[in-house]
Parts: C-alpha cells; structure tokens; sequence
C-alpha cells in the first residue's frame, strides 16, 4: 500500500484546505478514499439513512496533484481507505495558511509506530531560506471486509430537484431562522419556487425563492407528466445541519442543488468543476 | 513605591501582565532603585518570567526607598493576584486611546496596590489590589554557562510555533551546528496513536544569532514560551535562547531598547533526552517512576527558585520563631508522605526541608497529572533557609492558599481515588493515578487476562434483572 500525492500551486493548496475545513465542520470523524483518479472524503456519522454515508465529497485528483502516485492493496482491489480525526487535519493544514503560505504540500501515507498521513509542507519565509514543515496526522487503515459501508450512495428517488439560490443569502435567512427553532422545512416545486420555513409556538416564517432553475434529468418529463408541477415537496430537517451545508459556500460552488424526497430526505450537492459534495439530510421525526 | 506611565505605553505593560498571568497565579512586585520587577512564576515551579522595567520606562518614578536611612529601610515587596491585575488590564488594545497615564503605587501601610488611569475628559480609575508581603522571589540560573546561544526574531518564531497544535504542551529542540529542528514532545500521557506529531526545520541562516557549541536537545514547556512572544511579537524584540542541554534551565531573554525593559524566562528542561529514535512503543514501557526518579537526580540544583531571606528589620526577626514552630508540624508529615510517593520524593529531594511554609502549598503538587510531575522533579526549586521572614500571616495565607487555590485539584483526587483513602492513611498514597486511562490504573486487575469476572466471589448475584428484551 503506497500513497503519495505533491501539490504545488498555491491555490489547489489553499482549495484543498478549504474542503477540508468544511467537511471537518459537518463531520468528525471521517474516511479518505484514494483511488487512482479522485480522493473522497467519506463520513457515515450519525443521520445517514441505511447505514449509507452521510457526506460524499469527491476531488478529482488530476486538479489537486501534481504528482499522484498511489498503490492499492492488490491490483483488483487498487484503493486505500483510511479513518482519521478529520479536526485535526484541518487544524494542522490552517496552520499552513496562517504563515504566509505553503509553497508545496506533500501528502503521504507513512509508516511511524502508527500509520500515518504525513505532510510535508514547504513554507514560504521572510528570508531566503525555505522552512519545511513535517505533520504526522494519525490514521486507521480500513480493512477491505468493511469498504462496502463506504461506498458510493445510490441517487435518492426525488420529487423534485432545485437549484437553490445564492448560499450567502440562503446561509443569512437561515442562521437567523436558527434562533426561532430547532427544525427547518425545506420545500421545492418543479417551477422553480424554493421555500424555507420554521414555526414555533407564537410565529411561522417562510421565505420564498423565486424563478430558480431546475436541473434537467432524463426521466424528469415523464415525471412532470404525471404529477403536478405547482405541488411543493417539502422535508423537515435539523437546522444546525443544514445550516452546516450552508457554510460549503466557502468552496465557492458553481451551482449548489436540492433534491427533496418528500417528508423523508435532502439530497444537497454542491458541485464545483472539480469537487463534488453531497450531503445527506434525513427528516427528523419531529414534525 | 510610586510610578507613572505614560499612555502610548501603557499597553506594553499591561501586554507584560498577560504574559506572566500565563505563568503564574500571583504577581510579585518588587520596585528596586533602578527600577521596577514583575515576575511570576508557575506553581510547579518549572516556569519562571520576570520583566524589569527599568527607571527610564516610567515618567516619574520613586522606588520608596528613603536614601541615607541607616537601617536600610527597604521598599515594599508583595506580591497581588494575577487575575485581578488582569481585569484591570483587560483589553490591552484600548487602553492606548482611553488612558492618557497610568499611575501605580504601592501602599505598604494599608497593604494594597493602587492602580490609577488617568483617561481624558478628566476620567480616573482607581483600582486597589489588596496584596501580601512577601520577599524577593528570585529564580537562580547563569545564563553566561550556557554554552547555546541563538538569537532570533519574534515573528520568526511564532511562524514557527503556529505549525503546533494549540494544545501541544512540549517541544523539543534538537540544534546543530547549521540548524534547527522545533519538534513536538509526546510524552507518556499522550495516546500515541491519536497525537500528532510537527516538527518544523529551520536553517541557522533564519536566526539573528547563532552560536551552538554543544550539539544537543531540549524539551522544554510551549506554553510559556508562547506567553513571552505574546509579549515579544507585537514590541517586535527580538528573542534569545540561552541553554546547554538536557535537563538544565533554557533561559529566554527579550529586551526592548527602547523602552529600556527585559523580559527573562527560565523554563526547565526534560533531563531525559527524548526517546526518538527508538521506537515510541517502546517508551511506553517505562514508567513513570523511574522516569521521575532520573530526572530529579540528574538536574538537581540546577534551576532554583528562592526566596530571599530577608531579616534586615528586626520585626520579622521576632516573628522567625512563631513560623518554625507553627511549620515543625506540616513539615513532618510531607516527609512522611514523600516516603510513600515516588512524586513527593522526587520533590523531596531536590527541593527543602526547612521549606516550611511552602509544604502545604506544594503538597497538593503531587496529585497533579504525571506531566507537570515531571517537570517538577525536573527542576529543583528550593528556597533553603527560608526560615521565611514573612509574619505569621504568612502561614496562615499559604495555608488558605491550600484551600483555595489547590483546593480543585485536591477534590479531584479525593472522588478519583477513594480506594486509597479507605484502605491505608493518606501516606501510603502509592503515587497519583494517570489522568488518562484513570480505569486501567485503578482497576488493573480487570484488564488482564486472566482476569475471570465468575471467580470474584458474589457475581453469580443478581441486583437488578435484565428489564425485557427490545420486542422490535
């Protein structure tokens, strides 16, 4: 088993460091999948329907690396899975945004009297001379009886897809919400109307978003057909949660989207060029 | 004492006041002739700060000291709690615009520090801190023996110290003849496996200064150093490291030129080198109590904190003997106790008998987690022939000292450990239970594996029967 991966320009490292922090925001513990074309960032903890994960976030490794060298542990099966504290990595790589910047990062996977995820990291200093920082992340290995748990969760049967609008707005009515109630509902129409809203004992509050698009599918007409496009499908959720999702806006996403199947689940995307979130959201009990 | 400061420095002093407040919990004041000195130090003792601010800091300044008294009459020492000179220092940043001077007296009659803002608009804030009488706390170190020097600036450094972890407590510094390696220190307590582990490598070319004669490592505490930059980066002096190796003081000296002050920190060390090229699952082996015991034998003497005797007035003279006897007491039973805890042995050896005041204070040290325990056989602190001037207050506040300030750490070991207390006296206590893995330590005998629940007579009784099965 071999993993070594080189970044060298500074804005995949700081891109990297960003998804990172966000995915250590909604996850503690998380699992890193490495194969040979993209890294996955895995977390099952808690709330995921059906043992499947919670959070699947996908970088296309050709984007990130410069050099990606890596070695599975047999040529069928060529992937690595490992478990770490995903807190601490990040805590470590911010350390690297907090001087004036690492010139290159190295990322490896080590043997020490644990395994290890090392980083290597050269710093850019005031003088001439180069620091080089060596962080050695502990990890567990997972043994290859437990991948399936890991893998890729199927597309949720939706009623409707949405795209959501711009998360900065979204993210403010929401986090004011948030002081209201402990649940939010999210509602979405084939037409384009995305609505959020909570009630308690003395006031009911919904915003409505307007003249959104809807992703195209390819079953999407037949659906249409049969049911009405007007109808809102609307799932009940954990605020703090999905106001977690909402910090994602930090990865600067090309277009973020809701999937709603009704009373049940969100399936939220954010999906830029090179990485892909998805984010599970079950509905709580609670309505 | 009676001193003035101006208002554009004001916060250079109140910066100085955070940074021994992450030192120690009491804050010793000693005005001299050629200026004044605060200092602190930690209550294992391991950490000593100190920062003279020199006469030509001050706009106005009079040490107390009446000049041609043939007794010699000496101005107030004392020392006042870190914390309420904190809240008067609050916010460090704000004090530049509000305060126009600061004014600080010493009131030896009424025992108390005032401390007076003059802001504009002819606002005044008064704050009086009650203090206590005490002598000079002095920390005996030589920084012309040691045999490393480097001299460095503080932005340098604090690049270096933002690549550990916030809750790093050591680090070790391997030196070379051309550069540095800022390492950090896992020790026992520390599962290894989840810890991680930085080291940040740095040409001798980064530094100011460098001079290192004896090629070497040091382990010293992070938190303290880190408390000094505190201070150091935003007066932007530069920072020296004094050491020679392994279980000897590392002194840190910052000076502002300027301002005419110095800022000196002696850190103890680990004499032990740390074990890094064997493997780390092997260090896990050894225990703590040997660990201890090397490091208190081989550092003996060499970093001491002291209490100056002062019987120069001949009213503490009188008091001498009230003290002796009051302590006889205290002092019999720490010996005994420190027969019975590796800890307290390693206390006991490098720090005093006649320490009298000091035992019921420093007691309570030993039930502190293995990590300071190491760092207090490190050090040797001993404040020999302390036949401690201070007036019976003196024992009677150290005692509430006990009481107040130890008093957590003390209950903490009461609930963990009732066993000891219901067993055999207190004496017999065989060394303080790991913070970490307190269950294993304690309940040994149910994780080995020949342990058989069956055999432990009465586990075939039942209390309580299983409520029914989950039917879903």
């Amino acid at each position: 088993m071999r993993f070594r991966g080189k970044m060298t320009e500074s804005p995949c490292i700081k891109q990297f460091i960003n998804v990172v922090n966000t995915v250590a925001r909604m996850s503690k513990t998380c699992v890193i999948r490495i194969a040979k074309n993209n890294l996955f960032f895995i977390a099952n903890e808690g709330g995921g329907i059906a043992k499947s994960p919670m959070l699947w976030t996908q970088l296309e490794q050709g984007h990130f690396f410069n050099e990606f060298q890596m070695e599975g542990v047999t040529p069928e099966n060529n992937e690595i899975f490992l478990e770490l504290q995903l807190d601490k990595l990040s805590r470590t790589l911010n350390s690297l945004k907090l001087a004036q910047g690492a010139r290159t990062l190295k990322i490896k996977l080590t043997k020490r009297h644990t395994p290890c995820l090392t980083l290597e990291a050269e710093l850019t200093s005031g003088s001439i001379h180069d620091r080089f920082v060596v962080h050695d992340v502990p990890v567990q290995l997972i043994p290859r009886r437990q991948w399936h748990i890991y893998d890729e969760p199927a597309m949720s049967q939706f009623q409707t897809s949405i795209l959501m609008p711009p998360l900065r707005h979204l993210r403010t009515v929401v986090d004011h919400m948030k002081s209201l109630s402990a649940h939010i509902s999210v509602a979405a129409n084939e037409i384009g109307t995305f609505v959020v809203s909570v009630s308690n004992d003395k006031v009911d509050i919904a915003t409505y978003f307007r003249g959104l698009l809807t992703p195209k599918f390819v079953d999407s007409q037949e659906r249409s057909s049969t049911s009405n496009r007007e109808e809102l499908h609307s799932a009940t959720v954990d605020i703090k949660k999905f106001a977690l999702f909402l910090q994602g806006e930090q990865l600067n996403p090309t277009k973020a989207i809701c999937n709603v199947v009704s009373g049940r689940l969100l399936h939220l995307f954010l999906v830029n060029d090179d990485v892909t979130l998805q984010y599970y959201l079950p509905a709580s009990s609670y309505v | 004492m009676k001193c003035v400061i101006g208002g554009p420095i004001v916060k250079v002093f109140g910066r100085a006041i955070h940074s021994l407040s992450r030192v120690g919990d009491e804050l010793y004041v000693e005005p001299g002739p050629h200026g004044v000195s605060f200092r602190a130090v930690s209550f294992s003792k391991a950490a000593f700060g100190t920062y003279e601010f020199s006469v030509d800091y001050f706009s106005q300044y009079d040490s107390g000291m009446t000049v041609g008294q043939q007794t010699g009459n000496e101005s107030v020492k004392c020392k006042v709690a870190i914390k309420a000179m904190l809240n008067v220092f609050k916010n460090v940043n704000q004090l530049n615009r509000k305060v126009e001077k600061c004014k600080l007296t010493l009131d030896g009659e009424a025992a108390t520090f005032i401390i007076q803002f003059i802001c504009r608009y002819g606002v005044v804030k008064t704050f009086n801190l009650p203090f206590i009488e005490c002598e000079t706390l002095q920390a005996v170190y030589d920084k012309s023996a040691c045999t490393n020097y480097i001299l460095s600036e503080p932005n340098v450094l604090c690049d270096v110290l933002n690549n550990f972890q916030a809750d790093q407590s050591e680090v070790t510094l391997f030196v070379t003849k051309e550069q540095v390696i800022f390492k950090s220190y896992l020790d026992d307590a520390v599962d290894q496996t989840k810890a991680v582990s930085t080291s940040v490598g740095m040409k001798r070319g980064e530094f100011n200064e460098y001079s290192i004669r004896d090629e070497g490592e040091v382990t010293f505490c992070l938190k303290e150093l880190r408390a000094l930059l505190g201070w150091s980066d935003p007066c932007c002096a530069a920072v020296a490291f004094h050491f020679i190796g392994p279980g000897s003081p590392i002194i840190f000296v910052s000076s502002d030129e300027n301002l005419n002050i110095e800022a000196v920190f002696v850190l103890a060390t680990l004499s032990k080198p740390s074990d890094s090229q064997i493997p780390k699952l092997t260090s896990n082996e050894v225990s703590p109590k040997i660990k201890t015991h090397n490091v208190s034998s081989s550092s003996e003497g060499d970093f001491q904190v002291r209490k100056r005797k002062k019987l120069s007035s001949g009213e503490d003279m009188q008091r001498c003997p009230i003290v002796l006897s009051e302590s006889n007491t205290p002092g019999r039973l720490r010996e005994e106790r420190a027969s019975a805890t590796v800890i307290s042995t390693t206390m006991e050896d490098s720090s005093f008998e006649n320490n009298h005041d000091k035992i019921a204070v420093e007691s309570p040290s030993a039930l502190h987690p293995p990590k300071t325990k190491i760092l207090n056989g490190n050090t040797s602190f001993s404040r020999p022939s302390s036949v401690s001037d201070k007036r019976h207050s003196d024992v009677a506040s150290a005692v509430g000292e006990v009481h107040n300030k130890s008093g957590s750490s003390r209950n903490v070991f009461q609930v963990r450990t009732p066993e000891f207390y219901e067993e055999e006296p207190v004496d017999a206590v065989p060394g303080t239970p790991p913070q970490q893995n307190l269950a294993h330590y304690l309940f040994k005998r149910c994780f080995e594996s020949t342990f058989d629940p069956n055999s432990i007579p009465g586990s075939d009784i039942i209390y309580a029967a299983d409520s029914d099965e989950d039917q879903s």
